[in-house]
């Protein structure tokens, strides 16, 4: 198994503190708003290209709905133009919903973080460097 | 490569004598929630008290029953909430997303009932919510040997109310198809204890897939009806440079004034000058704007992995758009339709929102054994503003 480095413990500790940002737990944004993202302000997170199968199935449903590529605005979450609902998710992550009740945990995983989808797929994600 | 369904359809049946489940009125509320036709002439034609009559008093027995139907009808209560106790299995542990799976919670799992001489089918919408039991792996493989102790097999306690008509995850097709939001459910094993509660989330006001709406609908995210310099930005913020686009056919494509795009057509191999083939991952987009510097179409592609599930495609594409109105071989598509004039295209009709799978093959694949990636397509036109351009 591997073990993570401090690298990667950093890079979850900024996960959790640019999803979790001020919020203090409460829900933001409407689901589905059309809003494009900051011009600058945020970081932008993108699904990594993964090869295993159980990942490329979370990789087409994060494209499906936008966050294949997406823009992290503390507790602000843009899928292309569309401003999605966030809140405080459960491990120290974020819980993003979509306007069609779909929703996804943001959380962070050995390799930078990860989604996983209430329809059960999942995968990685990392900031764009 | 073929959009394949391969969801396996199962009904899990009710036990016998429910106290909390009254078939008739179960269909009626169905009826009336749904605006579903219920033809009470035909049904008190059919019913067992017509049967018994002689042919002298059956139109009156039948006119009589007509009327006790209608009045039942009329008085089901749309907010009453059911309970049904079902024989359920739950599934052996994913390790992959930690978790079981409750089986009737599955797409493509229903509960068959019968009344009034029809079968009924009820698919819960927010079933999704309900499905999962996560668990780490140390205690999975406790529950997991509690779970073999008496073969999976469970008691699935389910409480709801029928908010519908038809399965919103498409996966169950055809008429009677009763769709249901859960409120509460208990899986309990085989002497009564509880085993596990599952979190449920409201299926949301109303259905939700009443139709597609391209105003209200997007791509990855990407719309149409949005300045040309807001998708300019946008795509330019998440792809990178965004360059004037090419229409090929030049102005026979009416309604618009241009394109812009990024990676154009970066996506397919044998497309570039480069002799590098295109890896999974890389996205290109194409928006097309009218004269007014507004977006009416949006399309965007990533190249995906060989190993690409077309059945998770076509259950994200369902769960986002609703049922597909149109399936194709390579693809599935949500109407309205709109005029093919604006994709050069005149005499035809496409559907708003269309969605392809297709091999990034090239002259190369030719002969070859290689597993070509895959392009999954999503095109969205403006189809109020394209309407202006029927022929």
């Amino acid at each position: 198994m591997r073990t993570p480095t401090r690298s990667v413990l950093v890079l979850c500790l900024t996960v959790v503190a640019s999803l979790t940002g001020a919020c203090g737990g409460a829900d933001t944004g409407t689901p589905g708003a059309v809003s494009a993202p900051p011009s600058s302000r945020g970081d932008i997170w993108e699904i990594q290209s993964p090869s295993e199968r159980a990942m490329v199935s979370g990789s087409i449903v994060a494209f499906v709905n936008g966050v294949h590529v997406m823009v992290v605005d503390g507790d602000r979450v843009f899928a292309g133009m569309t401003e999605l609902a966030t809140k405080a998710g459960t491990n120290g992550g974020q819980t993003i919903t979509f306007p069609s009740g779909l929703s996804a945990d943001l959380v962070p995983s050995a390799q930078g973080a990860e989604l996983r989808f209430s329809s059960g797929e999942r995968v990685l994600v990392h900031e764009r460097q | 490569m073929a959009l394949t369904c391969v969801i396996a359809f199962a009904s899990i049946p009710a036990l016998a004598q429910q106290e909390g489940f009254d078939d008739e009125v179960a269909a009626l509320t169905y009826h009336k929630v749904s605006s579903d036709p219920f033809d009470t002439q035909a049904v008190a034609a059919r019913s067992q008290t017509a049967m018994r009559a002689t042919n002298f008093d059956r139109p009156d027995v039948i006119a009589t029953e007509q009327k006790r139907l209608d009045a039942q009808l009329a008085s089901a209560n749309a907010a009453r909430e059911f309970t049904i106790t079902i024989d359920d299995r739950i599934t052996q542990y994913d390790h992959a997303s930690s978790q079981f799976s409750i089986e009737l919670f599955t797409p493509g799992y229903y509960i068959p009932f019968q009344a009034f001489g029809q079968q009924y089918r009820i698919v819960f919408a927010n079933a999704a919510s309900a499905r999962a039991i996560p668990m780490d792996k140390e205690q999975a493989r406790e529950f997991d040997a509690r779970l073999n102790s008496f073969g999976r097999q469970i008691k699935n306690e389910v409480h709801f109310k029928i908010i519908g008509k038809g399965d919103p995850t498409g996966a169950i097709n055809g008429n009677l198809v009763v769709r249901a939001e859960i409120t509460s459910a208990r899986a309990l094993d085989n002497t009564g204890q509880m085993l596990f509660t599952p979190k449920v989330v409201a299926a949301g006001a109303g259905p939700r897939f009443a139709g597609f709406d391209a105003s209200k609908a997007d791509v990855a995210g990407l719309r149409v009806g949005v300045a040309k310099k807001d998708m300019e930005a946008t795509l330019t913020r998440l792809f990178g440079k965004v360059t004037p686009g090419y229409m090929s056919g030049g102005g026979t494509f009416k309604g618009f004034a241009g394109a812009i795009e990024v990676n154009s057509l970066g996506c397919r191999s044998g497309m570039t000058n480069s002799r590098k083939r295109p890896q999974p991952g890389v996205v290109c987009v194409t928006a097309y704007f009218d004269n007014d510097q507004v977006i009416r179409m949006v399309r965007i592609e990533r190249l995906f992995p060989p190993n690409v599930d077309t059945a998770v495609l076509q259950k994200a594409l369902t769960q986002k758009y609703g049922p597909a109105s149109g399936g194709r071989s390579r693809g599935m598509s949500w109407g309205p339709g709109v005029p093919g004039a604006v994709l050069n295209s005149p005499g035809t009709f496409v559907d708003a929102l269309t969605v392809s799978v297709a091999s990034d093959d090239d002259i190369s694949s030719i002969g070859s054994n290689r597993l070509e990636n895959v392009i999954v397509s999503m095109q969205l036109i403006d189809a109020g503003w394209a309407a202006k351009f029927a022929q």
